[in-house]
């Protein structure tokens, strides 16, 4: 189905209007089914813009039945904190999620928040052999109880699909598959190949992926190696890799790529289906399944072959990625293989130059359609209970497109006019979303579209490790590595703060990190005194203020909170957002630059810019929801006799 | 279990036996095997990612470097 | 030799007939269940029961005897040399029926593999064919390409160095499909959607002895200026029971085992 299709089965039928009336007039009236769409990253503004503009009828349609709310989001609005506080109903002090990154407090090394690799604690070596006695384990750092659970335990039944900060799945009774947060097979975040042999584009950069120099020798063939996950059944864990031919008929302009007794032809400028890939570990006793696609970038003069991250096959999940078991193999029988790593569309190779904007969105579209078949299914098979649905293309997309909506990119002139429609596409295509969820709604169903955080652009970045070091908060003492991650141009002795992930800082306390220099009565006072000369840091380009709010993290979370908690959270203003070197703690020479990557828009900046949305059939009772909310709000439209204790129902008169 | 001898002076080994027996172990050894897996976590931990394990884990967060 | 082809096929697809219409695990079940059983009642027929039953209490008397023997270790050497040569003597009574369903288990085996081991070709999915020319490769603007009941996708692609060319067909949900390349003309896989039915995997055109068990190789008349061979690069498939993965081996061999095992014991033959 492409896209023109799915917006035209989206137009809302009179069935559906007479349907989405009857369930306004039952306002008090318990359902029973209540379908919640996640759309990551949907800004108030846009929305709106896009609303008035006649972009998105069947939001309006929806909007004018029940309501349109601003909804607050989490503190920082990452979508790991803002999702979890939608499982869970709290906020980090209970989820225990703060950022995409935490720190080790001790050692100061930063890990992702979300989840971990527990290696098995017996192995047995026969030669170099590693058989592990006892199983590792992933392991799901959010803490808290998931809303659900309350409809589960009174028989209500819940699908979660492509369920964010939920890998490895904590079900509760429910149907999860996950999403945001899901590695690929390596265990990355999504680790993109170039195959090439154009030395141009070949550099020692290993983010988001590497570029693999081949060699064609004369024959028209290049011998490419596939490295997958690491074999932890050997001595060392070396790479398990799988050997591909890749042919080429310049006349033709075409490539046939041979893997594992399989072939696929391409053509310049054309996409694969999903290729399989078993990594062997011992041979035919153990192996894992990956799949694959592949872009032919450019056959002549040089070949250019990208293939994306390898995902985890639903097939044969090699990791756990859905509950119950069978669900992604379910899945995939159904609508056929789809990306199952947590964020799919590859804006690493577009930030590399890896893809172009033309390529990249094409690699999106395929995510958005192959999302766009599960949720087909998903609405399908729906007959009671609680459907939740979650898509990443607005979020991922408007991240890397938010340049040509906003004049004031330094990227905007240079983004090629054709591009400039995208967001408004996006929108669109969301819009069928909604309509074809009204369609399938009847007297007893409830339509909740919600976001989790809202946009703004991204064209400054502020290097908050330069800035301490210039303030005399932290001391750099080899200047040679200021560019080098990980701090490497600190002298811890003689620094009392430093940044961390997107929003997080972190004092350097005597006690909790290693060789900490604050002692701890000290601390409070230093806090005070870093939030004041924050919240006064000016853009020296512009004037303009930097940081809306810098958060002492004790005084807005209640209760103790955990050691790897940051000391403070860093609300950037509009426009301005943590710099790539800030969030690996590197230091660059000056504090305040242009931001030049088309990675042009951002959330993760002070919550009070980028609110969430709620859209929804049933118009909530109160002005100002808060995204903790939603799961109390989400139980009260059941005819249940307990519901969930956190937050507050919205659409209850009586909770107002 | 492989064996290694310790010499200490009687000062420290005094000191050993009263912390040891203050602080609930069965025995000084056992206090002094404690003592230096601590001290070796810390110095050289033993699953320490290397930096190279750091960044493959957060390759591909666009959010990210 | 292709008359018995014919007829192999055609007795495979009468008994899986019924199954046309049902998920292809069912026809899989029912001629692994049927075959395991098939399997017993030869072996009961063409095995010397009388001896497989002899041999047994005789070796269960060998085994008894080392037992009761342990403390000493002559008379354990002397029953075990015995046990060892009534397995031999064991092992030759097998080999008659084994021998007997050697040809029938391969004929079985190639049919079963032709017909649940790919999904076949699915709509809207491009299959990459290659076809091997047994000298040069004509030039890729003189190969003549035609098909019916599958769309040809353009370009065709040439690797000289392995006297190859490659092209792409497109599932059209169309009547049995047939591609023809210089003049050869060959089935194309899974467009019968009857569950069960064989999914050809490419074509010979000088098909070794033994095509009777590669019955998913279309054997095709002489190639001419043509190519000799060819093959089309299709998924492979996989069946879910028990929340598991299980190829059409495991299915089959499996299966095939508890119905044998089963009918040996409802029947009392001895194995």
């Amino acid at each position: 189905m492409n896209r023109r299709d799915f917006l035209r089965m989206a137009a809302v039928t009179p069935a559906a209007l007479l349907a989405l009336n009857t369930g306004c007039a039952s306002r008090t009236r318990p359902v029973r089914r209540v379908i919640v769409l996640g759309i990551d990253g949907m800004d108030h503004f846009l929305l709106r813009s896009f609303m008035n503009e006649g972009v998105m009828p069947n939001t309006y349609r929806l909007v004018s039945r029940g309501g349109l709310s601003r909804m607050r989001t989490s503190n920082p609005p990452q979508s790991p904190v803002a999702w979890s506080s939608f499982i869970t109903g709290s906020g980090p002090e209970v989820h225990g999620i703060f950022d995409f990154v935490h720190r080790d407090p001790e050692t100061r090394v930063p890990y992702l928040s979300t989840s971990r690799v527990v290696e098995p604690e017996k192995v047995l070596s026969i030669g170099d052999l590693r058989l592990p006695l006892t199983g590792a384990k992933v392991e799901l750092l959010r803490k808290g109880v998931p809303f659900w659970k309350k409809l589960t335990d009174q028989g209500v039944p819940v699908s979660m699909i492509k369920l964010p900060v939920d890998f490895p799945p904590d079900p509760c009774g429910a149907r999860v598959l996950s999403g945001l947060g899901t590695p690929d097979l390596r265990g990355s975040q999504g680790s993109f190949t170039l195959f090439t042999d154009d030395a141009r584009s070949i550099t020692d950069d290993t983010s988001g992926g590497v570029v693999v120099p081949v060699r064609d020798y004369g024959d028209g063939r290049y011998n490419c190696t596939i490295r997958g996950p690491r074999n932890t059944m050997r001595a060392e864990s070396p790479y398990m890799e799988i050997p591909a031919e890749v042919w080429v008929d310049r006349v033709a302009d075409a490539a046939r790529i041979d893997i594992q007794g399989s072939s696929t032809m391409l053509s310049a400028g054309e996409w694969s289906r999903w290729v399989e890939l078993r990594f062997e570990a011992i041979p035919h006793l153990s192996s894992v399944s990956g799949i694959v696609r592949f872009y032919v970038k450019e056959i002549s003069p040089r070949l250019k072959l990208y293939m994306t991250p390898i995902n985890i096959d639903p097939m044969d999940p090699a990791l756990p990625i859905c509950s119950p078991s069978g669900l992604s193999s379910d899945l995939a029988r159904e609508v056929g293989r789809y990306f199952t790593q947590g964020f799919p569309e590859d804006t690493k190779a577009l930030s590399r130059g890896i893809l172009d904007d033309e390529e990249y969105l094409q690699q999106a579209w395929i995510v958005l359609q192959e999302r766009l078949a599960l949720f087909e299914h998903e609405l399908g098979r729906f007959r009671e209970g609680l459907l939740f649905f979650y898509f990443s293309s607005l979020d991922l997309n408007i991240h890397m497109f938010y340049r040509s909506i906003d004049p004031a990119s330094p990227l905007h002139d240079s983004t090629d006019p054709r591009f400039k429609g995208s967001v408004r596409e996006l929108y669109a295509t969301i819009d069928g979303v909604i309509g074809r969820a009204m369609e399938a709604m009847d007297g007893n169903t409830e339509l909740l579209v919600m976001s989790d955080h809202g946009f703004a652009p991204f064209n400054r970045s502020f290097n908050l490790n330069t800035w301490l070091a210039e303030e005399g908060y932290a001391s750099v003492s080899s200047p040679q590595s200021r560019g080098r991650d990980m701090f490497e141009a600190l002298d811890w002795s003689g620094t009392a703060a430093y940044g961390l992930g997107l929003n997080s800082l972190y004092l350097n306390l005597s006690g909790r990190e290693q060789g900490g220099a604050v002692p701890p009565d000290q601390a409070p006072a230093l806090l005070e005194r870093l939030k004041a000369d924050l919240e006064s840091v000016t853009d020296p380009a512009s004037g303009r203020r930097v940081i809306a709010n810098a958060y002492i993290t004790s005084e807005v979370f209640p209760g103790p909170l955990p050691p790897y908690a940051p000391d403070m959270i860093v609300g950037y203003d509009r426009g301005f957002r943590a710099s790539w070197e800030t969030t690996l703690g590197s230091f660059p020479d000056e504090v305040v630059t242009d931001n030049l990557d088309p990675w042009s828009g951002t959330h993760c900046i002070d919550p009070s810019v980028v609110p969430c949305v709620l859209l929804s059939s049933r118009k909530p009772v109160i002005d100002d929801p808060d995204i903790r909310d939603m799961g109390r709000s989400i139980a009260g439209l059941f005819d249940l006799r307990e519901t969930p204790e956190a937050g507050i129902d919205m659409f209850a008169e009586g909770e107002a | 279990m492989p064996r290694m001898k310790l010499k200490l002076d009687d000062v420290t080994m005094d000191r050993v036996r009263m912390v040891a027996g203050a602080g609930g172990y069965s025995s000084p050894e056992e206090f002094v095997m404690h003592v230096l897996q601590r001290e070796l976590d810390s110095l050289a931990p033993q699953d320490a990612e290397s930096e190279e394990e750091i960044r493959r884990k957060m390759e591909g967060l666009g959010y990210m470097e | 030799m292709r008359h018995i082809s014919f007829l192999l096929n055609g007795f495979f697809d009468m008994i899986l007939y019924p199954f046309g219409w049902l998920p292809p695990i069912w026809g899989l079940l029912f001629i692994s269940v049927a075959s395991g059983l098939g399997m017993i009642f030869v072996f009961r027929a063409v095995s010397d029961q009388e001896g497989i039953a002899r041999l047994r209490r005789r070796m269960g008397g060998e085994i008894l005897g080392i037992l009761l023997h342990v403390s000493s270790p002559i008379t354990v050497l002397r029953f075990a040399g015995r046990l060892i040569r009534s397995n031999t003597s064991y092992l030759v009574l097998l080999l008659k029926p084994l021998l007997v369903m050697a040809v029938p288990f391969m004929i079985l085996w190639g049919q079963l593999d032709a017909r649940f081991s790919s999904s076949g070709a699915q709509e809207g999915f491009q299959v990459t064919v290659t076809v091997q020319y047994a000298e040069e490769v004509p030039p890729a603007d003189s190969i003549e390409i035609t098909a019916e009941g599958v769309l040809v996708v353009p370009p065709l692609m040439v690797v000289d160095t392995l006297e190859q060319a490659s092209f792409r067909l497109e599932e059209r949900n169309g009547p049995p499909a047939c591609i023809t390349v210089d003049g050869v003309r060959a089935g194309f896989a899974g467009t019968d959607t009857r569950s069960g039915s064989i999914v050809l995997r490419g074509f010979d055109a000088d098909p070794s002895p033994l095509v009777l068990l590669t019955p998913m190789v279309h054997v095709v008349e002489g190639s001419g200026e043509g190519p000799v061979s060819g093959w089309y690069s299709l998924p492979g498939k996989d069946f879910g029971i028990f929340g598991m993965h299980w190829s059409w081996e495991a299915v089959f061999l499996v299966f095939s085992m508890v119905a044998a095992l089963a009918g040996a014991r409802i029947m009392k033959i001895r194995v």
